[in-house]
This record gives C-alpha cells, sequence and structure tokens, in this order.
C-alpha cells in the first residue's frame, strides 16, 4: 500500500478548482457527506440517497479533471475486504427484515434471500460512496495541505506535528520498502514462492520486517538529534498561519453541505 | 479487518469512537510521561516504519483458497514489546490507521474508532501482555512472542466478527467462524514474523528493547490485574454451565405476584407470564421495549458457547472502560 503514495501524490499535484480549494472546505464536505451516508438507516432510502450522492461525487470528480482510470484503480485496491463481507450477506438472515423470502435454493440447506440480496446491495451502496468520497478527497488534496487543514480546524499542536513528521518520512519508507523488495527479488527471494520451506520464508519475512522497524527507529532517533540542535523543544509545533476562505470556497462549502442534509431529509419524506 | 464505513450504524460508532478516544488520550500521556515529550518525533517516525512493515505482504502457511490470498503483518505487538508498552502500540497504530482510512480508504472515517479500538488497543494490549507473561512463565522469548503476535491478531478479529454481529450487518457465528478461521492462520505470520523481528532485533540493538521489567510495586499491581482478568474469564467459561436458569428475587416476585410461579416450585405458567406482562403494560401505559444486544446472556444461534462469548465480550468491555476511566481520571502522584 506504501508504494500507492507516490501515485495518489501524483493525483493530488494536478491543478483543478476541486485541486485549488482550501482542504478545510473539502474536508468537512466530503467528511459530511460520508457521516451522512452512514447515518441513513439500513431501508431502501439509501439507495435514492446513495445515488445523488454518487451524482454529486461524480460531478466533483469531472471538475477535478482526474482520468476515471484512477478512481477505478484505487477502488479495485480497497474494495476486497469490504466485498466480502457483502457477498456473503445474500446467503444470511439478518435483524433488519421481518420476512425472508429464497428466491435460489442451494445444496446444504444454503439458500439466496431476495431481502439478503437486497440488504447487500445497501451495504454495498453505502460502502462505495463512502469510498469514493475518501478517494475523491486523498486524489485532490496534498497530505501536507491536509494537515495543514486539519491543524486550522482544531487539530492539536502535538498531534498535527507527530501526524506532520509521519506524513514526511512516508514517503522516505516508501523508497526504503521499494529498495528492501528490490533487493530480496535480486537475491530471487520470493516470499510467495512454495518452493521454499514455510519457516525459510517466514524467518526471512520477520528480520525484513525487524530490519525496517530499526532503520526507522535510527531514523527516528537521527531526526531527533537533528530537531534538538535546531531548537526543537517540549513547546514546539508546526506553525499553521491563518488563511480565511474565498467567497468561492465559502459557496463550495454552503451548497455542498446544503446539499448533503437536504437530500436524506427529502428521501426520508418522499420514501 | 479494516472495517469500511456503512458498516456499523452510526449510534454505535460514536461509542467505539469515544471508547477509543479515552485510549488516544492515555496514549498521549504516555507519550509525554515515558517518551520524555521531545520524543513523539522519534514515534513518528517509528509510526512510518509500521505503516511500510504493513505492506509486507506473504503467503498464508495453508492455502485455504488456491492462490491469490496472502496476509500481512499489523505489527501493534512488535511495536508494544519493543518500546515496553501497549500504549506505544495504541498511538502508532492510531496515526497509522488515521492515514490508512483518510488517505488510502482502508478502514472508515465513522468506523475508524471501532477499528483504533481492534487493532490499536486490544491488539497492543494482548500482544504486551501476553508476551510478558509468557516469558516470565517460561523464559522463552522466542514462543512469547510467536504467541503474542497470534494474540495480537486473532482476538481483534474475533471482537471484529462480535462488532459487525452487534450492528447487525454479520451473522455472528459465520463471522465467529470465518474471521476465527482465516485469522488464526494469518496469524501464524505475524506471530512468526514477530518474533523473528524480535529476535533480530534483540540482537542488532538490544539496546533500544524496553526491559520492561516493572519496578516492585507496579509488579504486583500486574499481579493483581493478571489475577483478576484470569479470575474474570475463567467466571465467564464456567458461568453458564453452573448458573441457576430460575429467575433472580425481583423476578420471582414479580411472577408469584401475577401467579405464573409459585414461590416454591420453578414451575414458570407461560400463559400467565403473557398476562402478566399485558397486565403490567396496561397498568403502567409504557409500552418502550428494547430489545438488548445480548438477551439473557446469550448470542442467537449459539448455545453454551454463545453464553460464554456474550459474558467474555462483557467482561472484556467492563475491563476497558474500567480501565480506561480510571486511568484517564486518576490523578498523578
Amino acid at each position: 500500500m506504501i508504494e500507492e503514495i507516490f501515485y495518489i501524490e501524483k493525483s493530488a499535484y494536478r491543478d483543478s478548482f476541486i485541486h485549488r480549494l482550501d482542504a478545510r472546505v473539502k474536508i468537512i464536505a466530503l467528511f459530511s457527506l460520508i457521516i451522512a451516508m452512514v447515518a441513513v438507516p439500513y431501508s431502501p432510502i439509501v439507495f435514492l440517497v446513495g445515488g445523488c450522492f454518487f451524482i454529486f461525487f461524480a460531478i466533483l470528480w469531472g471538475i477535478s479533471r482526474l482520468p476515471v482510470v484512477v478512481y477505478l484503480k484505487r477502488l479495485l485496491l480497497i474494495l476486497p475486504f469490504g466485498i466480502c463481507i457483502i457477498l456473503f450477506q445474500i446467503f444470511f438472515v439478518n435483524r433488519y427484515y421481518v420476512t425472508f423470502h429464497a428466491i435460489i435454493d442451494l445444496p446444504f440447506g444454503i439458500h439466496i434471500y431476495a431481502e439478503s440480496v437486497e440488504f447487500a446491495t445497501i451495504l454495498l451502496v453505502k460502502f462505495v460512496v463512502c469510498i469514493s468520497a475518501i478517494i475523491l478527497l486523498s486524489s485532490t488534496t496534498k497530505l501536507q495541505d491536509m494537515l495543514e487543514g486539519a491543524g486550522r480546524m482544531g487539530l492539536p499542536a502535538e498531534f498535527a506535528l507527530t501526524l506532520g513528521m509521519m506524513i514526511r518520512y512516508l514517503f522516505v519508507f516508501g523508497y526504503i520498502y521499494r529498495k528492501v523488495n528490490e533487493s530480496l527479488a535480486t537475491r530471487c527471494f520470493d516470499p510467495f514462492n512454495p518452493a521454499l520451506p514455510y519457516r525459510y520464508r517466514i524467518k526471512q519475512v520477520g528480520y525484513t520486517i525487524g530490519t525496517i522497524f530499526i532503520r526507522s527507529y535510527e531514523q527516528g532517533e537521527r531526526v531527533y538529534t537533528s530537531m534538538l540542535c535546531r531548537g526543537y523543544g517540549r513547546d514546539s509545533h508546526i506553525f499553521v498561519t491563518k488563511k480565511p476562505l474565498r467567497q468561492a470556497e465559502w459557496v463550495f462549502l454552503c451548497t455542498s453541505l446544503a446539499f448533503v442534509i437536504a437530500v436524506p431529509t427529502w428521501a426520508w419524506l418522499v420514501r | 479487518m479494516h472495517i469500511p464505513d456503512g458498516f456499523l450504524p452510526i449510534s454505535q460508532s460514536l461509542v467505539y469512537w469515544i471508547i477509543a478516544l479515552v485510549f488516544i488520550a492515555l496514549s498521549l500521556r504516555w507519550a509525554r510521561r515515558e517518551m520524555s515529550d521531545e520524543k513523539v518525533p522519534l514515534v513518528a517516525v517509528l509510526a512510518a516504519g509500521i505503516f511500510a512493515i504493513q505492506t509486507m505482504n506473504m503467503a498464508l502457511p495453508i492455502a485455504i483458497v488456491p492462490g491469490g490470498v496472502s496476509g500481512h503483518v499489523v505489527g501493534a505487538a512488535l511495536a508494544a514489546i519493543v518500546l515496553g508498552s501497549p500504549f506505544a502500540a495504541v498511538f502508532i497504530l492510531t496515526l497509522v490507521l488515521i492515514l490508512q482510512g483518510i488517505f488510502f480508504g482502508d478502514g472508515g472515517i465513522t468506523a475508524m474508532g471501532a477499528n483504533i479500538i481492534n487493532m490499536g488497543v486490544l491488539g497492543g494490549f494482548f500482544g504486551f501482555y501476553t508476551y510478558r507473561s509468557l516469558n516470565d512463565l517460561f523464559h522463552n522469548r522466542f514462543c512469547a512472542a510467536f504467541v503474542a503476535g497470534w494474540a495480537s491478531l486473532f482476538i481483534p478479529a474475533i471482537v471484529c466478527a462480535v462488532e459487525l454481529a452487534v450492528a447487525g450487518t454479520f451473522p455472528l457465528t459465520a463471522g465467529l467462524i470465518s474471521m476465527g478461521i482465516y485469522h488464526a492462520i494469518i496469524g501464524i505470520i505475524e506471530g512468526g514474523a514477530t518474533a523473528f523481528a524480535l529476535s533480530l532485533i534483540f540482537f542488532a540493538r538490544p539496546d533500544i528493547v524496553s526491559d520492561g521489567k516493572p519496578t516492585g510495586a507496579r509488579k504486583a499491581w500486574d499481579v493483581v490485574i493478571g489475577a483478576g482478568i484470569v479470575i474474570a474469564i475463567g467466571i465467564a467459561i464456567f458461568a453458564p454451565f453452573y448458573a441457576s436458569t430460575n429467575p433472580d428475587g425481583l423476578d420471582a416476585t414479580f411472577l408469584s405476584l401475577y401467579g405464573a410461579k409459585s414461590t416454591n416450585t420453578p414451575v414458570l405458567d407461560n400463559e400467565k407470564l403473557t398476562a402478566a406482562n399485558v397486565a403490567v403494560t396496561e397498568k403502567t401505559g409504557n409500552k418502550v421495549s428494547w430489545q438488548a444486544p445480548f438477551t439473557n446472556y446469550t448470542l442467537p444461534g449459539l448455545d453454551k458457547p454463545g453464553e460464554v462469548l456474550a459474558i467474555v465480550f462483557g467482561v472484556v468491555i467492563l475491563f476497558v472502560l474500567g480501565f480506561g476511566v480510571s486511568r484517564f481520571i486518576a490523578r498523578k502522584n
């Protein structure tokens, strides 16, 4: 996953109206969209709300001028765990429906229920909409901007500093990870090679993990020492300048929030 | 094991977030006190390293599905053991999970509280205390680290299955079996890698490993805490088999008032019980009823094992809450 960071940052360094928006605006708008989507009860209303939210996302993605392939690639990487839970749903009854009608009968007393298929689709819609919002946020906002935005919104200074340090070194460890993998490959070591004894493979992977741990610890020690040399102390924190939102950003923020509140309310009223 | 958004109702997500925040605050306090505050950057860089470690994929020891399935290390046990505190794991895993959730979409925003509890808090605490108690008992660092690594993955997976079942998004039995088996196998990778990584760190940089030897007073407290947990879990396991199935004092009084049960026999008249419930509803005008997640300490579909699990789950929640709240409100000496 760590190698993906370069790919994501590349998308975030492009230029468009969405990219230029202040990180705070995007964080508030997209987090509220996620919270609203999660807060909609498990009922068919989810389809209407999810559909509207997805169209909203698609419009924003279009404005960001990012290729659809970028979205699909990232979506595919995230899907597995959620999809597993969703796929198995169709075989089980759940507490959100009273009666269940089997549409397909399988051997060993397994049935596929119409209501469970509906419930699985509800979960899928919620899942995809929330994931899409996160993909949009991270593909259009640089990590550092996101951190500054969070800092301006009141993220505790010490947490912002720690997170900032971590983000900075994530790229370093992205390269280290790549180098480690290359060096393992040059020694013809493949952790998936069934010809090698399992104990040997796990030992090598364990040692590699230990090495990365030590390297990161030592890197941490060096960073800490060099920061001390530059006057770092107990009260040090990242200095974040004040930055008022532009008029266009206020308009975008208010419109998004109004949309996020209005859609579920409307769907609730017309159900 | 990263629960995505939409799989937990918003109300439950909020509860998990509140519990997680208590532990995040405690881990920040740990960082300030133990890492002497200024060393926080060191942990931050280490968190980036743990993130890289989590990307090291390898094949499962037993192929459940032919090809394609792989596992990786979470690193909670390793971080907690090396830095000598379960709060190290909470601190580091919180940083990692925030980044994974917000930037990579792995694990949800609303579900992040539950993910922090599962992987950071439970992984860190079970990993650390399993390692320390086994190492104290058998003086075998490698085996202790292996079991600690395995437990730090298996127990969160089981809790994750219970959380999804409480949310109503995955049935309990199927969840426990699938998550249990899958993570018991991946746990071998976590355990093996933790043990080998730890032995390498002990060999190459023994100075960075916190010896974790508590002072006399701390050790006594650890024994009290450890014994308490063992007794509580022991009671949880045996209670369902020895507990009386008869109603308690208040229930029995209510039942005998309405003639559903005489005071000296255990026989219950179900018809009169229903009539009693209706009569009470009419009398009080209170029609509000609430279906508890574990009604009568049972889990739907599971007989005695379900009762054991329900009580174990209750014990764990109470321990987490009690420990968390007491640590939070405790005054510094």
